[in-house]
């Protein structure tokens, strides 16, 4: 087990966002989390690394043990330095090339030596298919070449988990598909990924488990096969429904 | 009207003389003013109550107050304070002899700007989108590393503008150091001045000095800014 | 010298001696944000209009007035004026009041400094509301009179009350001409009593205005308030702005503990 997630709380302001969430990923997982929007799964992800923190909840991570509630600041840094993260805007630095945004955790967070982190940044870029966009600011890429060097960043500290947060959402529709192919290719390599998305067709080729969240807690868990063609749950049907083009069965539904 | 163009013409050169008591004293007061400024507009954006609330009174009071009264109570105040110290220490120092006036210049212009920094930093470092320190930390930076390699660039170049405002207004208001002895550009003219009686030649050539003085200061921060925020002048 | 300590008694005691001089400040101010606002609209006009010659001029004017300290152009217009005036026309102005010089100084510096606000609000009114008033069969003088301005005036709000109380701490210099103003009449006090209480007078008229500041930015924001019933280009980009980005600190959640934590 690589990581094993128990009992997380979040209020915000008053009202229940995560009640009694749980769990666990193996290594080589590709772990999707659906739901509509409110359903508490992007809270959930951002409590993972600590970007939010969570009211009550536990987390064992390889060797650590965290009380997700009161986290020390040096168990936060552990856990950030085994995990990477993903966000739907992309946060790419503004004041950094593409490279530079790859290379500063490295040289940085992690003291690699400069050169090395080059290398590593070049491979990381080539990777997400930037091999001409090294120099160029976030400015001057789209946002699926932005998106991109986001996972260039991720994966480039090698972390044991890379969290996706909605990573296509803000993309333009002819944009989404360089993305998902990019995160299908780290799939397939092994790497363990929780992925918060819409993309129904990414989940059902690629997921190892799905998630159905909703109202901030776990309605439905199991094999994509499972959740997609034989939902158990009224709330499961009922969101396939809403979101899937032949409303629930989607053999035909195609990857953009 | 008669000018007399000798006495201008001479007049000028020795006003010139005065610059480097005027840049000193702007450049010196920003030096000083910077990173306190941007410790308070830290303390202004922390949710510490008393510490952020004590920052607001003071750039309250320092915005809402003319700079003349400013000048005028410090170059009262300042002195005697410093005695008080220097004798209750009983060091042996005759702080009315042995103090450059100019320090008490340095101190008023620092106090002034400190105010006015702040505010600038301050809103800089609001317009920094959340998701940089969030992505910096989730790839393992401290949040130290995050503002030095991130944050503060970024925010750099949104404050440079105001900051140039705030170094042209210092320019300006260091003239008003006059009223502290310190022989600066405004200074030196008004001797030449009463010397002989040619007031209006003499402030003619500070005007002129003046607007040489932030011409330059202008040209050389809009270069600044273009060089720090390539990032964003290009677009695809 | 001689010390005493800070007397707080006193710094109350000559507040009442001070206020009737305020009189004096305020005419002075009052009179400037008139004339110079009036100043101020016609180089803003000068700025916007398509003739270069008259943009060139009064951009140019901005500029120096911006690099001018204020009491260079206050020693010039004092000692300059009346040789100007003279050698024009003959003319002695040697004995007007004092405050004419302030407040022809203070037009000068407020009609530059009121023209870019006054420029830049009128620019910030979208296009597409002149337009739209003049689809509807509005003439352009009505277009702009009866859509733009009115528009225009609460975007210029919260910058002209900065300008007014920078205005007014510039009034402040007035006394170096020896107008017995505020600051006029706190030297008077002080040179009475031979040096004495300074800190105390100069602390007083601090306070004074300071409140006055207040006050300014106090009436600015409840007018703006008013005024403003959310039609305005601001209020549609703050909200905007806010839902597309989470803003550094501003969002409850991850507190911010400034660098080094």
């Amino acid at each position: 087990m690589l990581m094993q997630i128990k009992n997380v709380r979040k209020q915000f302001n008053g009202v229940d966002v995560l009640k009694n969430v749980n769990v666990d990923v193996q290594k080589g997982d590709v772990i999707v989390i659906l739901g509509p929007s409110g359903s508490g799964k992007t809270t959930f992800l951002r409590c993972l690394n600590f970007l939010e923190q969570a009211d009550e909840g536990t987390m064992q991570f390889d060797t650590l043990h965290l009380d997700l509630s009161h986290t020390s600041s040096s168990d936060i840094a552990k856990v950030r330095k085994k995990t990477a993260f993903v966000f739907q805007n992309y946060n790419l630095f503004a004041n950094k090339t593409a490279l530079e945004n790859v290379t500063l955790g490295l040289t940085a967070g992690r003291h690699v030596g400069k050169s090395e982190a080059l290398a590593i940044g070049r491979q990381a870029l080539d990777k997400v298919g930037l091999s001409d966009r090294y120099d160029y600011y976030p400015a001057q890429l789209s946002g699926g070449q932005q998106q991109r060097v986001g996972i260039a960043r991720a994966i480039a500290v090698k972390p044991d988990v890379i969290l996706f947060d909605e990573p296509t959402s803000a993309l333009d529709p002819e944009l989404i598909g360089e993305v998902l192919r990019v995160m299908k290719k780290l799939a397939e390599e092994g790497t363990t990924m929780i992925v918060v998305t819409h993309e129904m067709k990414f989940a059902q080729d690629v997921a190892t488990h799905v998630i159905f969240m909703d109202g901030g807690v776990i309605v439905e868990e199991g094999a994509a096969e499972d959740i997609f063609v034989h939902p158990k749950h009224d709330r499961t049907k009922m969101f396939l429904k809403r979101i899937l083009p032949c409303g629930g069965i989607c053999e035909e539904y195609e990857c953009r | 009207m008669d000018l007399d163009l000798d006495f201008m013409y001479e007049t000028f050169f020795k006003i010139l003389g005065g610059i480097s008591t005027t840049l000193e004293l702007t450049i010196l007061s920003l030096l000083l003013a910077a990173p306190i400024a941007f410790y308070m507009a830290v303390l202004r954006l922390n949710d510490a109550k008393i510490s952020s609330g004590a920052v607001r009174v003071y750039v309250s009071f320092v915005r809402g107050t003319p700079i003349i009264l400013q000048i005028l109570l410090l170059y009262s105040l300042l002195p005697s304070v410093l005695n008080t110290i220097v004798q209750t220490l009983g060091i042996n120092f005759n702080v009315f002899d042995a103090i450059d006036p100019f320090f008490y210049a340095v101190v008023v212009f620092s106090l002034n700007t400190i105010a006015l920094l702040s505010e600038v930093f301050r809103s800089a470092l609001i317009s920094i989108s959340k998701g940089q320190l969030e992505a910096g930390l989730s790839i393992g930076l401290t949040r130290f590393q995050v503002y030095i390699h991130v944050i503060i660039p970024q925010a750099m170049v949104v404050a440079l503008p105001n900051i140039c405002n705030i170094t042209v207004n210092l320019i300006k208001g260091t003239s008003l150091a006059f009223l502290m002895t310190v022989k600066d550009v405004l200074a030196i003219g008004k001797i030449a001045a009463s010397f002989g009686y040619n007031y209006i030649e003499a402030y003619i050539d500070v005007f002129f000095v003046y607007i040489i003085l932030c011409t330059i200061i202008q040209v050389l921060y809009t270069a600044a800014e273009s060089k720090i925020s390539t990032f964003r002048a290009m677009h695809v | 010298m001689n010390y005493r300590p800070f007397d707080p008694s006193f710094l109350l005691q000559s507040i009442p001696a001070l206020l009737p001089y305020l009189q004096i400040t305020l005419f002075v101010g009052i009179s400037s944000i008139v004339f110079g606002s009036i100043f101020g609209i016609l180089l803003a006009k000068a700025k916007l209009s398509s003739i270069g010659p008259l943009r060139w001029l009064a951009q140019g004017y901005t500029y120096v007035m911006r690099c001018t300290p204020s009491i260079v152009l206050l020693f010039i217009v004092f000692y300059g004026l009346p040789k100007l005036v003279d050698g024009l026309f003959n003319y002695q102005i040697d004995d007007w009041d004092r405050s004419v010089f302030a407040i022809i100084t203070l037009v000068l510096l407020f009609g530059a400094y009121v023209s870019e606000v006054f420029r830049s609000a009128y620019l910030a009114v979208p296009r597409g509301q002149y337009e739209a008033a003049v689809s509807i069969g509005l003439t352009p003088l009505q277009a702009v009179i009866q859509v733009v301005i009115p528009q225009a005036m609460i975007i210029a709000l919260p910058n002209f009350g900065n300008s007014v109380i920078n205005l007014l701490k510039e009034g402040a210099l007035a006394y170096t001409i020896g107008l017995i103003d505020l600051i006029g009449k706190g030297n008077l006090i002080i040179s009475q009593n031979f040096g004495a209480y300074a800190i105390e007078i100069y602390l007083a008229c601090m306070f004074i205005y300071w409140v006055m500041a207040l006050l300014i930015e106090k009436v600015f924001f409840i007018i703006e308030k008013r005024l403003d019933k959310g039609q305005t280009l601001k209020t549609v980009q703050t909200v905007k702005q806010d839902k597309k980005r989470a803003r550094l600190f501003l969002i409850k959640g991850v507190k911010f503990h400034g660098p080094g934590s």
